[in-house]
């Protein structure tokens, strides 16, 4: 137990007292001794918070502010301190989420602010605690808690990207926006004569055919819907470097939102796979999709295990070879070093080489330090670069800028 | 931006700490300085008072401007940004009411006797008759105004301090510093008020000495345990 300021202070004097009277043989030095001690002894009658009220409005969206406004009842006797709870990476804008108030029976409370979610996710903001305590400020506080039904639901803004790429059939472009899918309800048009496969519908065999090759041979068309694309997330523990706002894990996770919104909105089919926590999501299309895609991200955080990307190749190669999406890895290449699980996956499809993009991550402000450490980081993420650039497309990212400026730019200068 | 307000800081990881809009000034502290100054000042006026009539003056000269030096270091103690009040002019105060104090102390006379013993019977003398007359003088009331002063000036500036440490923190604090000196004014003066009738009230209770004794020695024990803690 700590003894506070002011009942220390009350202590000190009236033992001050005592010892002078005592050595003074002094009565009424003895006697005022008592005098700090009566305001010791002073009642304090502990304050009780009930909830009337409580509202939420904003705050759908990273960086979108939202206001509070709580209504509270108080009943006691002595300093009320209130405070709403709220994560530590959220942003005061106006007004402040605790206030404390004398209470002298009954007092009607207003938390009334504003505030910035600065970080995707699901938040309780249920919790309203308070401490009362004697207004002289000695004798024990007393702690409670107040619950309201608060809840926030924040999701990254999408960005806009542009429409990026128009070369149709073999997929040069590793965002081809007119690409058609591998696998789904063939349509009318024709691609090609092919062997028979058993499931192969007897409607499609190609009975002159058939007859000149004497093998069954079946005719191809192309499905309908969409090429299919693969977002790989890279959710590896070191993603986190950079501020609790503002890091890797953060700007990949924002590409990929972005991305999956702009592909399922035209009619993709977008599959997901967290490199780390190895959770996969389905290649599928429409809103739904979006949308649950765009939740399992809401609720991504580093993976305390570490999954190379050969790993989630490896986890995911059945749908890449049955749907041979564009595949696109969102990581730090000087750490995941993706070149060999690159390779591998744009070779999944033995006639021709799948479309692979990689988004390598950077930070400005690693730049501005001149260490050696630092520079080498630099000097092995150009090297994976460049050896990268061989074979796939590579964009780099610096995360300070908007993701739909780098994809123009990249657009453009193609 | 601002903080998100936190009473206790618990709730915080201060690695995210973020500097605050809101500007610091210490305006309470300002506030409870220049009232800490007032009470002083009537501390200091009032233990002047008691000291002018105690004993010590008739042992000699006292200059004039002694009260002026007196009132004067609550001022200088405010200029280093203190409390204008502390423990160390509480105590200067309290030994100006010294005089009076020896003249009802039995260890006083003690000492007179010891001095006469040893030969030294003129002085003994000589400061007996002088501290004896004032053996009668009521000296409580200077001295329980003087701790009730005492006791309002530094619940003043920690409760001041107090709403500094808050509104630090991001808390809206509005009128609270206000009301809570209005209340610790009033209560400690009502204290003040019924003091003195506690006191008589005990004088009449004819207690045991051995067990005033106990109950003192076992205050201070108490008191002494809780302040090592």
């Amino acid at each position: 137990m700590k003894v506070r300021k002011s009942t220390a202070i009350l202590l000190e004097t009236s033992i001050f007292l005592l010892v002078a009277g005592i050595v003074f043989t002094s009565y009424e030095l003895v006697a005022l001794s008592a005098f700090p001690l009566i305001l010791l002894v002073l009642p304090h009658i502990p304050v009780k918070v009930e909830v009337i009220n409580s509202i939420i409005e904003g705050g759908r969206y990273v960086g979108e502010p939202f206001s509070v406004r709580i209504v509270l009842k108080a009943r006691g006797f002595g300093i009320l301190k209130v405070q709403h709870i709220l994560p530590e990476h959220f942003e005061l804008a106006e007004g402040s989420n605790a206030i404390a108030d004398f209470v002298i029976g009954g007092k009607t409370i207003h938390l009334d602010y504003r505030a910035i979610p600065t970080k995707r996710g699901f938040y309780r903001l249920d919790r309203i605690i308070f401490e009362s305590e004697n207004p002289l400020l000695t004798g024990r506080r007393h702690q409670g808690e107040a619950k309201t039904e608060i809840e926030l639901e924040v999701r990254h803004k999408i960005q806009k990207i542009l429409k990026v790429g128009v070369v149709r059939g073999i997929a040069k472009s590793p965002m081809p926006d007119i690409d058609i899918s591998k696998i789904g309800v063939p349509g009318t048009d024709f691609r090609e004569i092919r062997d028979y496969v058993p499931g192969d519908p007897v409607k499609f065999i190609n009975w002159k055919a058939t007859a000149r090759k004497d093998s069954l041979m079946v005719n191809q068309y192309e499905v309908e819907g969409k090429k299919a694309v693969w977002i790989f997330l890279d959710a590896n523990n070191y993603m986190v470097h950079g501020t609790t706002i503002k890091n890797f894990l953060e700007a990949a996770i924002e590409a990929a939102n972005s991305l999956a919104y702009y592909y399922t909105s035209r009619g993709y089919k977008v599959g997901l796979y967290v490199v780390g926590h190895g959770h996969i999501i389905y290649p599928d299309v429409g809103k739904r999709q979006f949308r649950r895609i765009s939740e399992t991200l809401m609720r991504v955080d580093v993976s305390d295990k570490p999954e190379s990307l050969d790993q989630a190749i490896e986890a995911c190669k059945g749908f890449l070879i049955n749907y041979k999406p564009l595949m696109i890895f969102i990581t730090r290449v000087e750490y995941s070093k993706p070149v060999h699980a690159v390779l591998r996956a744009s070779r999944m499809s033995k006639r021709r080489r799948l479309p692979v993009e990689v988004i390598a991550l950077k930070m400005r402000s690693d730049e501005e330090y001149d260490e050696f450490a630092t520079l080498v980081m630099n000097a092995l993420r150009n090297s994976i670069l460049s050896r990268l650039r061989v074979r796939v497309k590579v964009i780099e990212w610096d995360i300070d800028h908007p993701l739909s400026k780098v994809l123009l730019k990249e657009i453009s200068s193609k | 931006m601002n903080q998100i307000a936190d009473y206790s800081g618990k709730h915080l990881n201060f690695l995210h700490y973020q500097i605050t809009m809101m500007q610091i000034t210490k305006k309470y502290l300002i506030y409870a300085a220049f009232i800490n100054l007032i009470i002083a000042e009537i501390a200091a006026l009032q233990a002047y008072q008691t000291f002018l009539a105690s004993p010590i003056v008739a042992l000699g000269y006292i200059p004039d401007f002694t009260f002026i030096v007196i009132a004067a270091i609550p001022i200088l103690l405010m200029l280093k940004r203190g409390n204008p009040f502390g423990f160390t002019f509480f105590s200067v105060l309290i030994s100006l009411n010294m005089g009076i104090l020896l003249a009802k102390s039995e260890i006083f006379y003690a000492i007179l006797d010891s001095m006469y013993y040893f030969g030294f019977k003129s002085l003994a003398e000589y400061l007996n008759s002088i501290f004896t007359p004032y053996a009668s003088q009521n000296v409580l009331q200077p001295l329980l105004g003087i701790t009730w002063l005492f006791v309002l000036s530094q619940l003043v500036w920690i409760t001041a301090e107090k709403a500094e440490e808050l509104e630090k923190r991001g808390l809206k604090v509005s009128k609270l510093v206000v009301l809570q000196w209005a209340y610790v004014f009033l209560v400690s003066y009502l204290v003040y008020l019924v003091y003195p009738a506690i006191l008589e009230f005990k004088i009449d209770y004819s207690s045991p000495p051995l067990l005033t004794g106990i109950a003192g020695v076992l205050a201070i024990t108490a008191a002494t345990y809780l302040l090592s803690r």
